[in-house]
């Protein structure tokens, strides 16, 4: 905490929740596709159309992972049992990989679950400016056709996949905290 | 009521004042880069008319087409950050996005802030059957994904900025409704509103006066918080062509058109109104966690 470190970690997280993921997408394709011509600038196909799509995505989130992670990680190196296990003689990296770092992720993962949620959000914009045949993209293309009936199955399967993720989340809590029962 | 001694009653003058210095005071603690930031855009979407060189919406006389900025070569001092598509002034453009920008932020926060907030409270003051109905609804929203609502509503209703403000306060004020109904919960077994409602107090004071001054800092951290997202918002809606209408400057528009044109490598079209919308919510970020920090502490962790 406030070492120069903190403070990079921290800048690049308030960066990453202001940059938005669809300039990120149209910047890594000027620079990349346009100038490197490295990578192709849209549609499907190997590993290479997944690169950029998935960065242009990936960005906010990890960002925002970053941020709850490093709070998570400053609350939990306070309490009790870290402490026992300093005073146990542990060495640090010990403390902070096996005790820390696996109590601190249970926040952590209830973010990866709602960011998966708001991901079939981002991932239209991503779609339509990478060309990538997805539902957001067809979606899109639903509403501007007036598809009135494609439009909506895609949001009524939006809304059964964001149910169905925060089920899957709540059942894989039991799993990562062994405190946490799911009783009725 | 009455029994305040007089010598202790502030007069509206002195308490003027003092809120004023209150005010000043606080900008002084605030982070200084956004406010200056924020400041700055704010003066330049007021005065836009005065400051932009050129009609925004309007090929600029004597200039070409895709020109670039002035230190490139071919550029020219007369369009300082270029020219698009249609030889329209580049910086003309942003000066007026931000217009568009700050206005559609603030104003679909101040929507979805009132109806989030007033939602809140009449769920968690009035309860039973109201609250039930209320949540309900606000379930059903949140499974809604945000911004693919947006787009349909937008697209359904026809492009507009008064639209677009409509109908993002109309997408986010679910999060408002959630935490404010979550502390008037609470407030609501207060002592200080118990002993209203015994004193003969009707629903509508109560509320008006001991609940709302409650939820007002909640509602402004959430606020603070909810302006960047709609900005966000906003641009993308713009991009995908169901925002702000052209010729219109607005900057999500901006990005929209000069993807078209991505291939040929005119990168001043992509990346300006993409640095100022990194700029402006940038700002408010900073701003709103300081705000969170300085009104709420329990929300510090949010």
């Amino acid at each position: 905490m406030n070492s120069w470190w903190d403070n990079v970690a921290k800048g690049v997280a308030l960066l990453g929740l202001s940059i938005p993921g669809f300039w990120l997408g149209l910047v890594l394709i000027l620079v990349f596709s346009v100038w490197l011509r490295w990578l192709p600038t849209s549609g499907a196909g190997d590993w290479r159309h997944v690169v950029m799509p998935a960065l242009a995505l990936g960005w906010y989130f990890a960002a925002s992972m970053l941020r709850l992670t490093r709070s998570s990680m400053l609350e939990v190196l306070g309490s009790e049992y870290i402490k026992l296990a300093r005073l146990k003689g542990l060495p640090d990296v010990v403390v902070i990989a096996m005790h820390a770092f696996k109590n601190a992720l249970i926040p952590v993962f209830t973010l990866a679950g709602v960011n998966m949620v708001v991901m079939v959000n981002a991932a239209v914009i991503i779609e339509v400016i990478f060309a990538w045949p997805g539902i957001g993209r067809l979606l899109y293309e639903g509403i501007f056709q007036r598809d009135f009936p494609l439009v909506q199955g895609v949001v009524i399967m939006a809304g059964f996949m964001i149910v169905g993720i925060n089920l899957v989340v709540d059942i894989l809590y039991a799993f990562i905290d062994p405190r946490i029962r799911l009783t009725r | 009521m009455a029994t305040i001694p007089a010598d202790t009653r502030l007069a509206p003058g002195r308490a003027a004042a003092g809120r004023l210095r209150a005010v000043i005071k606080a900008a002084r603690e605030a982070p200084q880069a956004a406010v200056v930031i924020l400041g700055g855009l704010m003066l330049v979407a007021i005065f836009a008319d005065l400051i932009a060189p050129y009609d925004p919406t309007l090929p600029v006389q004597g200039a070409n087409v895709f020109d670039p900025p002035f230190w490139m070569e071919g550029g020219r001092a007369m369009t300082l950050l270029g020219t698009d598509f249609q030889g329209r002034d580049i910086l003309s453009r942003l000066i007026h996005g931000a217009r568009v920008s700050l206005i559609v932020g603030l104003m679909g926060t101040l929507v979805a802030g009132s109806i989030g907030t007033a939602m809140g409270i009449l769920s968690g003051y009035v309860g039973g059957w109201v609250d039930q109905i209320i949540m309900r609804v606000t379930d059903a929203w949140l499974a809604l994904p945000a911004i693919v609502f947006a787009i349909f509503l937008a697209a359904m209703v026809g492009p507009s900025m008064w639209n677009i403000i409509i109908i993002l306060g109309a997408v986010y004020w679910t999060r408002y409704a959630r935490v404010i109904r979550g502390e008037v919960l609470t407030l609501r077994e207060r002592e200080f509103v118990k002993l209203a409602e015994i004193a003969g107090a009707s629903k509508w004071r109560v509320i008006k006066r001991h609940i709302l001054p409650n939820v007002m800092n909640t509602a402004t951290v959430l606020a603070s918080l909810t302006v960047g997202v709609v900005i966000i918002a906003e641009a993308s809606l713009s991009f995908l062509g169901v925002g702000v209408p052209p010729p219109q400057p607005a900057w999500g528009l901006m990005l929209s058109e000069a993807r078209s044109t991505l291939m040929a490598g005119q990168w001043w079209l992509t990346v300006f109104p993409g640095l100022c919308i990194l700029l402006i919510v940038l700002a408010t970020q900073l701003f709103g966690d300081w705000l969170r920090v300085r009104l709420d502490p329990q929300l510090r962790n949010l």
